[in-house]
């Protein structure tokens, strides 16, 4: 069971950075209480990391997708 | 209510709340040309002293803090904290209050609604915004960043128009809406798609505690 979640959880993270890559180098994210803010590269070694900021990226992914599969964006 | 006393705090002091300065400085444009009186504690007077003089002496009705944040409070120039859950909260009761700041709906907008403040408008986890790197020295130029920050100002846009909390917060998410279409079925480029999931974030993420029916 416990390597079901670890391995579900790596299949995510890998999603997460698949997207991530795909968004433009000369842009930039303001992110977090610090003022930090990350490029699409640095963003990818948080979520390696598994860190704060890398959970936070995560699950702004998976909202997204979870939307997506919902419907709820193209709601009127 | 009626009280035209208009509160703004903006730091610049990194590259997030830079942009964040210069977006507030458009809503101080439009609560200018409607005649509110402004207090604009910018950059290093965004601090916790000029914050309660403020606050004690002219009783603001409409407060639009621009800063860091977490669950329980709001910070100012250099991360000073401007305002905190049992530390000065009590100071904006009676008010309507927009915080662009992470978390701090969480828990300082739920206390300070039960100590006495109209509507507290805010995020209950952390804001983001993407911008371009190119255009750091033109912040309002910034077509990326505007995605995020003209649904933001929209909800003081609206009070300052008269409308009702809870249709500023509607109008907001309608804006951050029609932007994520927008995105989803332009057919430009795979990567300007990317600020839609930050986008439903931060929508997802906006709420108003409160009265809903409060105007200016």
């Amino acid at each position: 069971m416990a390597e079901q979640k670890d391995s579900l959880d790596e299949d995510i993270r890998q999603l997460v950075i698949e997207r991530l890559k795909a968004m433009p180098s000369d842009k930039k994210i303001s992110i977090g209480a610090d003022g930090s803010s990350f490029t699409s590269d640095q963003l990818i070694s948080h979520v390696k990391e598994g860190d704060e900021i890398g959970k936070k990226i995560i699950d702004v992914q998976m909202s997204y997708l979870q939307a997506l599969k919902t419907g709820a964006l193209l709601d009127e | 209510m009626n009280n035209n006393c208009f509160l703004v705090t903006r730091s610049r002091h990194d590259p997030g709340m830079h942009y964040l300065f210069y977006w507030a400085g458009k809503v101080i444009e439009e609560a200018n040309k409607k005649n509110f009186q402004i207090l604009d504690l910018s950059e290093e007077k965004a601090n916790q002293k000029d914050f309660n003089g403020r606050m004690k002496k002219l009783r603001p009705g409409l407060l639009f803090l621009n800063g860091h944040g977490d669950s329980d409070k709001v910070t100012g120039h250099n991360d000073q904290i401007l305002i905190k859950v049992g530390q000065n909260d009590e100071l904006i009761r009676d008010c309507i209050v927009y915080a662009l700041s992470c978390r701090s709906a969480a828990e300082l907008g739920k206390t300070c609604v039960s100590k006495g403040t109209i509507s507290y408008i805010g995020y209950n986890d952390v804001f983001v915004f993407l911008y371009e790197e190119d255009k750091t020295t033109h912040p309002l130029e910034d077509k990326t960043a505007s995605l995020f920050l003209g649904p933001s100002n929209l909800i003081i846009s609206s009070l300052l128009k008269g409308n009702l909390t809870g249709q500023a917060v509607r109008k907001s998410q309608e804006e951050f809406k029609r932007n994520i279409r927008k995105l989803i079925t332009s057919e430009s480029p795979q990567e300007d798609k990317s600020p839609i999931p930050w986008l439903i974030w931060d929508m997802e993420h906006q709420v108003c505690l409160g009265d809903q029916a409060a105007k200016i």
